[in-house]
């Protein structure tokens, strides 16, 4: 089987190709990617409703379409939003994504010199190169990261999913230990409902509606949409600044060129790097690739004055990583960040699982996603540069208008799955949650990524028990599932140590 | 530095808010994962062929037991070593307005309970009136808002995506 495999996926790569753009130009294909790279590029300029949650709210709707069809646009928001943040971090100095927070220092900046037109250009540009790096290498690495994957067994398979939940609460931004734990109780959360394999109802409470477990819907929106005006409700509704600069001239000069090239290809690689490992992706790209250009410039006093090295880096980075992060999602049915993770509730809703079989079960959805991400990227840059007068225009709606639709659209998203108030109540509860989770500095990414892998991972635990007659040992006896363990084991146990010694040292030998 | 005005250290009564939340947080994970923990044991941990339906569970009642307790233990050390050396962190206060987290919260459970009976139009409307009188002003633009969403809303969702959602008391 893994013969035949092999072997239709190297000589039908050139098929593929072809499959790719057959599948991504279909007029209703099309059509997707171009209302998924609007939203996503709306989802990115205005406040409040990530693209997180806004995938989860689109996952309803996306019932009625065909598979392909709801991947191409719910991909498109993903890789839209980091798009879109960058005009309100250089027109008003606010991040519209979390990815776009470095691009403030330095396009903000240019805004101010009058030279917006170029920031937003340059930006367009070098997520387009770098979006379309990040594509030719998932295009390159899918058929032998699949081969790779198609030998796993239950051990490999769980201890995966462990090596990604660990590296996504490393790379978390506050701290581990939390991450860690939000992690572990989003497992926890994963096992309300009826035992896959006993048929057993676990900690439904006597509640009916809890018999298929928590819909990743309302919880997400819950998490991310309800919790988010709640946090923001809180404070005081000031006022949008837009800066009060023409956009013009949006195609960057030869001299920005020559600025930029460098930053761009460093940027296309790194964030492409970044996108692979789990909790990377554009946000943690954008942020290296700017430490990165400041530390190898000649001249690093000129960030943050408006260096276009600033600008061109980071947003490069940032899509590339964004794109990345589509490889280990497609190959290996392993998302590596909260947005994936519902993308992939996504593909479940229709029957399909992401991973190694995707590619030879599914060719035209994984080619179709793979040649509309390259049409989408293209539709992005023409989106972006036109039309910032009218995403300036949205931005000036006051947020006391625009959190009570916020809130409306969740509602009307998590009652339409299944016309129950039970799932409005679920949001409501979430809401709560994921409210008072911030406020106490947890973070709720890892949750969401533990919530949709959970059931995996413990059927995988449980198969890889019942091979081995409960030796645990099994996990560490096969070199695949070893080497993630002990990957992982490290990652964890550095950053505890390096915790507990902090604590430890006195004040005065702290670096500054 | 800072103090109150019996003298008192208001930074680091700050710090060691910081660390007693997160002490309080961790001894409520604790909690939970005790809690969840007897639930998992009773369901069964194991069965003749492998695992049972409780022993997933269980092994994450565990972790998060364990995870609390070394936060737990955390906290105290810190707040035991920022005693000593003085260490304190300075913080920015913001004006809040906890209030209008009530309203909120409010309004939700109104539009849950709501809905099935008053029907969507109607729910939506006074929802969205409840909202948009949160930050005061004209009752003109709260009453124009609220109907131009509670209608637009209605058409793309019901009329246009053909969401079946409730008609209610008004039956529409």
């Amino acid at each position: 089987m893994v013969g035949y495999l092999r072997g239709e996926i190297e000589m039908d790569f050139f098929h593929y190709l072809e499959l790719a753009f057959s599948v991504a130009l279909e007029p209703s294909n099309l059509l997707m990617c171009f209302l998924g790279s609007l939203l996503g590029t709306l989802v990115g300029v205005l406040p409040g409703l990530g693209p997180t949650a806004t995938i989860a709210l689109l996952l309803p709707i996306t019932y009625s379409m065909s598979a392909v069809q709801s991947i191409i646009m719910l991909s498109a928001i993903y890789y839209g939003a980091y798009y879109g943040g960058t005009t309100t971090s250089v027109l008003m100095n606010i991040p519209g994504e979390a990815a776009s927070v470095v691009t403030c220092i330095d396009g903000y900046q240019m805004a101010r010199q009058g030279r917006a037109g170029a920031a937003l250009g340059i930006s367009a540009i070098g997520s387009f190169i770098g979006g379309t790096f990040a594509i030719i290498m998932l295009m390159a690495m899918a058929p032998p990261l699949v081969r790779m994957a198609l030998k796993f067994g239950a051990p490999e398979r769980a201890a995966l999913v462990f090596f990604g939940l660990t590296m996504v609460t490393f790379l978390a931004k506050g701290s581990m230990l939390k991450a860690l734990m939000m992690a572990v109780l989003g497992l926890c959360l994963g096992c309300i409902g009826q035992d896959v394999i006993s048929g057993s109802e676990r900690f439904t409470m006597g509640i009916r509606n809890l018999s298929d477990g928590l819909d990743i819907v309302p919880v997400v929106m819950g998490l991310f949409g309800v919790a988010e005006v709640f946090l923001n409700v809180e404070m005081r509704f000031g006022s949008v600044q837009v800066l009060n600069a023409k956009v013009r001239d949006v195609f960057p000069t030869r001299q920005d060129w020559k600025d930029s090239a460098g930053s761009i290809a460093r940027g296309s690689l790194l964030g492409t790097f970044l996108g692979l490992l789990p909790g990377g992706g554009g946000i943690l790209a954008s942020f290296l690739s700017y430490a990165m250009e400041k530390r190898i410039s000649k001249n690093p006093e000129r960030f943050g004055k408006g260096d276009i090295r600033g600008v061109a880096g980071p947003e490069t980075a940032n899509n590339a990583g964004a794109q990345a992060t589509f490889i280990p999602l497609l190959t290996l049915g392993l998302p590596c960040n909260a947005v994936l993770a519902v993308l992939m509730g996504a593909f479940m809703i229709h029957g399909i699982v992401p991973g190694p079989l995707l590619l030879k079960e599914r060719p035209d959805l994984f080619w179709g996603v793979v040649g509309s991400m390259y049409i989408g990227n293209a539709m992005l840059v023409l989106l972006n540069l036109p039309f910032v007068p009218l995403w300036i225009k949205l931005l000036k709606i006051p947020y006391y208008i625009f959190f009570p639709l916020i809130l409306l659209i969740c509602l009307i998203g998590a009652y339409s799955i299944r016309n129950q108030a039970f799932d409005v109540g679920v949001l409501i509860v979430f809401g709560l949650i994921g409210y008072v989770l911030k406020k106490w500095d947890y973070e709720t990414p890892p949750l969401i990524l533990a919530l949709i892998l959970g059931p995996m991972f413990e059927e995988a635990v449980n198969q890889s028990l019942a091979i081995s007659n409960g030796e645990i040992g099994i996990f560490m006896s096969r070199p695949i599932s070893a080497t993630l363990i002990i990957t992982a084991m490290v990652f964890l146990v550095m950053s505890l140590l390096l915790k507990l010694l902090r604590i430890r040292r006195p004040v005065g030998t702290i670096d500054s | 530095m800072e103090n109150y005005p019996d003298g008192k250290d208001r930074a680091m009564d700050r710090t060691n808010t910081e660390s007693l939340k997160d002490l309080l947080t961790s001894l409520l994970w604790l909690g939970f994962a005790f809690i969840f923990g007897m639930a998992a044991y009773r369901i069964r941990l194991f069965s003749l062929d492998g695992p049972g339906p409780g022993f997933f569970p269980f092994l994450c009642a565990l972790s998060l037991g364990a995870l609390s307790l070394i936060l737990c233990v955390t906290m105290v050390f810190k707040m035991a070593v920022r005693r000593t050396t003085g260490e304190s962190e300075k913080h920015l206060s913001e004006k809040v307005y906890p209030k209008r987290v009530l309203i909120v919260l409010s309004a939700l459970i109104f539009y849950m309970l709501g809905i099935e009976f008053l029907g969507f139009l109607l729910t939506t409307l006074i929802f969205m009136i409840l909202l948009l009188r949160i930050s005061g002003g004209a009752w003109k633009v709260t009453l124009a808002v609220a109907i131009l969403s509670a209608l637009s809303a209605f058409l793309v969702f019901k009329i246009l995506l053909k969401v079946p959602l409730p008609g209610g008391w008004l039956g529409i």
